[in-house]
């Protein structure tokens, strides 16, 4: 049958008297910087789409005649300055609905502000992970951790809008239980 | 040392740890059989079919090469049945030696068709996940050797003693001539064949016109007028009954080739309990073994749909899923269809003979949200009232006719969905069910549970509910183990609950 029903967590040490704050099994906000980062990405993503549709636009503009030009570009502009308010409004109020919890189960977040989801990875099924660093967040000196599963659903779970230093700590904090063998000599 | 003619010898294996085994001398015979295959068919084809040239000496002396290396192959190849892993050393040129520990292989599967099965060996195929590729392929082992391999893998101790016997097995489901007429009529696989015989035929260039656009144009044509032709004396009562006809007919064909399908796939099946896997065969030309350890399964479930349910059967499925690939790609994920079809009543008693500790007989059903019902009956009656005006206009005490059997029906699904869903949370199991006019339901063994979300959408908010997804390894893409319409605070806390516990348990592949 199955050996190990119920296991007893490993003895390891408590949530180690943090070198960061983070650790102590409260729910915490993402850094603040994360809202620039994100309005930042978003308009240069929205820069780029515009630059490369404005050639389309201008050869559309130069094929149709008369009032369509004048709805074309006027329906270009209306998109490119919904989705630019959207980059810059939309940010800070996900923010506000963004947190994580790091505790002796596991880790907890909450995403979305329409959809809402509470997202539980138990410590034990971290694979592993990884922290990484997109060009916009490093000027800001923040990472995304992400935490490799062996789900399927969840299989990546990414937790962008950490400072660099916090991602690190939590990497490290989720890191070490599944380089405990198991009796099995499972271990990765 | 490795004996004279491949078989395992007498003696325990831990007592001479090193002794590396060599395949069966008829081994050759399907190596070579393999490569010749692949010419003989061409061969023949163009020896019936051509003009009588004498390029087909050239293909033969292309096999030469073939056989060569087929011979050296066979005497390359040995393995070891080590204390902890599986040594496969073998190559031509460049020589591989390979350690596979026992701990990770997943699944020993077997293929025997009838030249195997004439000569009383197999070819084995070693799977350690990540789906795909087999990780090991033998071709061929004697039965003896497949036993003896297996005890190793699965118990993880060698026999002590000539205990080479075939593991003590409890047969668990045979299925007969009639289980299999039976799952042919209820899975319609028959289009499926007809589209593989048709492509076969095509292959052989046996459909010439299926290539030309405008020979199908002028047979479509052709038909067409044919048919309005012979149809233009007929009444529409005639033409409705011949229609009528047509259907059936293609029902029937296609059923058939269904159940001709399902013997052929299927024919002897037999799924037996060993100690820690299940084993399973079938095949009526080619014989498919395969096994599974228990510990692999991360989701069980038993299903039937409404026409299943008339028929008072079901389907029972296991999740298996191997070891995950490199930089966290996903694990392969195999569905397996464990047992086919078997009685519907008789499903969950299966289910827990095959998983025993998951105590399935204990579980208490919780059901969905109280509101659950007024929702989803607020849904849709504004769906069919927004429908209603469109239907009254034009199709007037007709529309207003259909709007009253669509609200109904539409009543009679959401009852039967709230009453028919739920969950239950055991001490070692997590279960869902579903189901309208079939049912499914879904259990997942508390120590499989990979990750747990809560959703809600906007309008989940505003009636105050939420679902439930419950992750697993290899897990389907669908939402199967998601339970909506939960009450709000009951599916956090479920989450919490399911966490904890998940983490309280370690997981092993």
């Amino acid at each position: 049958m199955l050996d190990d029903a119920l296991d007893e967590p490993p003895s390891r040490p408590a949530v180690p008297a943090a070198n960061t704050p983070l650790l102590d099994g409260q729910v915490h906000d993402f850094d603040p910087s994360s809202i620039r980062v994100n309005q930042l990405s978003s308009l240069l993503a929205l820069g780029i789409f515009a630059i490369i549709s404005l050639p389309i636009l201008l050869g559309l503009f130069f094929a149709i005649d008369g009032e369509w030009t004048k709805i074309l570009v006027l329906a270009w502009t209306l998109l490119i300055a919904f989705l630019a308010a959207r980059a810059l409004i939309w940010p800070p109020i996900a923010y506000r609905h963004a947190h994580f919890q790091l505790d002796d189960h596991g880790l907890t977040l909450w995403r979305g502000v329409l959809w809402r989801s509470v997202q539980r990875v138990p410590r034990n099924r971290v694979q592993h992970t990884d922290v990484t660093q997109g060009p916009i967040a490093r000027i800001f000196g923040l990472a995304t951790l992400t935490l490799f599963t062996a789900g399927n659903h969840y299989a990546a779970v990414s937790v962008p809008g950490l400072r660099h230093e916090d991602a690190v700590a939590l990497r490290d904090h989720l890191l070490p239980d599944h380089l405990l063998p198991d009796s099995a000599g499972d271990a990765v | 040392m490795p004996s004279e003619d491949g078989r395992p010898p007498l003696e325990p294996s831990f007592a001479s740890p090193a002794a590396a085994r060599h395949l069966p001398p008829v081994s050759l015979l399907f190596d070579l059989w393999q490569a010749v295959r692949s010419f003989l068919l061409p061969v023949i084809l163009v020896t019936v079919f051509s003009s009588g040239r004498s390029y087909e000496l050239f293909f033969a002396i292309l096999i030469l090469p073939s056989f060569a290396a087929a011979l050296v192959r066979y005497f390359r190849f040995s393995y070891i049945l080590g204390p902890e892993e599986l040594v496969i050393r073998d190559g031509i040129l460049t020589r591989q030696e390979r350690h596979i520990p026992y701990s990770r292989i997943q699944n020993i599967d077997l293929i025997r068709n009838p030249l195997h099965r004439l000569l009383g060996v197999a070819t084995v195929k070693l799977e350690t996940g990540s789906g795909g590729q087999a990780e090991a392929e033998i071709n061929v082992l004697t039965l003896a050797a497949i036993d003896e391999l297996r005890s190793h893998v699965f118990d993880r101790r060698p026999r002590p003693g000539a205990d080479l016997a075939i593991a003590a097995t409890e047969p668990l489901l045979e299925l007969g001539p009639r289980d299999l007429l039976m799952l042919g009529i209820l899975e319609n696989r028959g289009l499926v064949v007809a589209a593989a015989l048709a492509g076969l035929l095509a292959q052989f260039d046996l459909f010439p016109k299926v290539n030309d656009e405008n020979a199908v144009k002028a047979l479509l044509e052709q038909t067409y007028s044919q048919i309005v032709d012979a149809s233009s004396g007929l009444s529409l009562a005639k033409i409705g009954l011949l229609a009528l006809s047509l259907i059936l007919a293609v029902a029937v064909i296609s059923r058939t080739l269904s159940i001709a399908w399902a013997f052929f796939r299927l024919h002897g099946f037999k799924l037996e309990l060993g100690p820690h896997d299940l084993r399973s065969e079938h095949g009526l030309l080619t014989r498919y073994s395969t096994s599974i350890p228990r510990r692999r399964i991360q989701q069980i479930s038993w299903r039937s749909s409404w026409l299943w349910r008339l028929f008072g059967r079901a389907a029972i499925a296991v999740e298996s899923a191997g070891r995950s690939g490199e930089n966290g790609q996903n694990p392969g994920s195999a569905r397996l269809e464990l047992l086919p079809i078997v009685q519907a009543d008789a499903s969950q008693k299966l289910v827990e003979t095959i998983l025993p500790e998951l105590e399935l007989g204990q579980l208490e059903w919780q059901p969905l949200s109280r509101r659950a019902f007024g929702r989803m009956l607020r849904k849709r009656v504004i769906l069919w009232s927004l429908l209603a005006p469109a239907l009254a206009y034009f199709l007037g005490w007709l529309g207003l006719a259909f709007f009253a059997l669509g609200a109904a029906w539409s009543t009679l699904t959401a009852r039967r969905f709230v009453t028919r869903s739920g969950w239950a949370l055991g001490d070692h199991v997590f279960a869902l069910r579903r189901g309208v006019f079939g049912q499914a339901t879904i259990a997942i063994p508390l120590e499989k549970i990979q990750a747990v979300a809560v959703y809600e959408s906007p309008f989940d908010r505003r009636a105050g509910m939420a679902a439930l997804h419950v992750d697993t390894a290899g897990a389907s893409q669908d939402d199967q183990t998601r339970v909506a319409y939960l009450d709000r605070q009951k599916a956090l806390d479920l989450a919490a609950i399911l966490t904890a516990a998940a983490a309280k348990r370690s997981f092993r592949w």
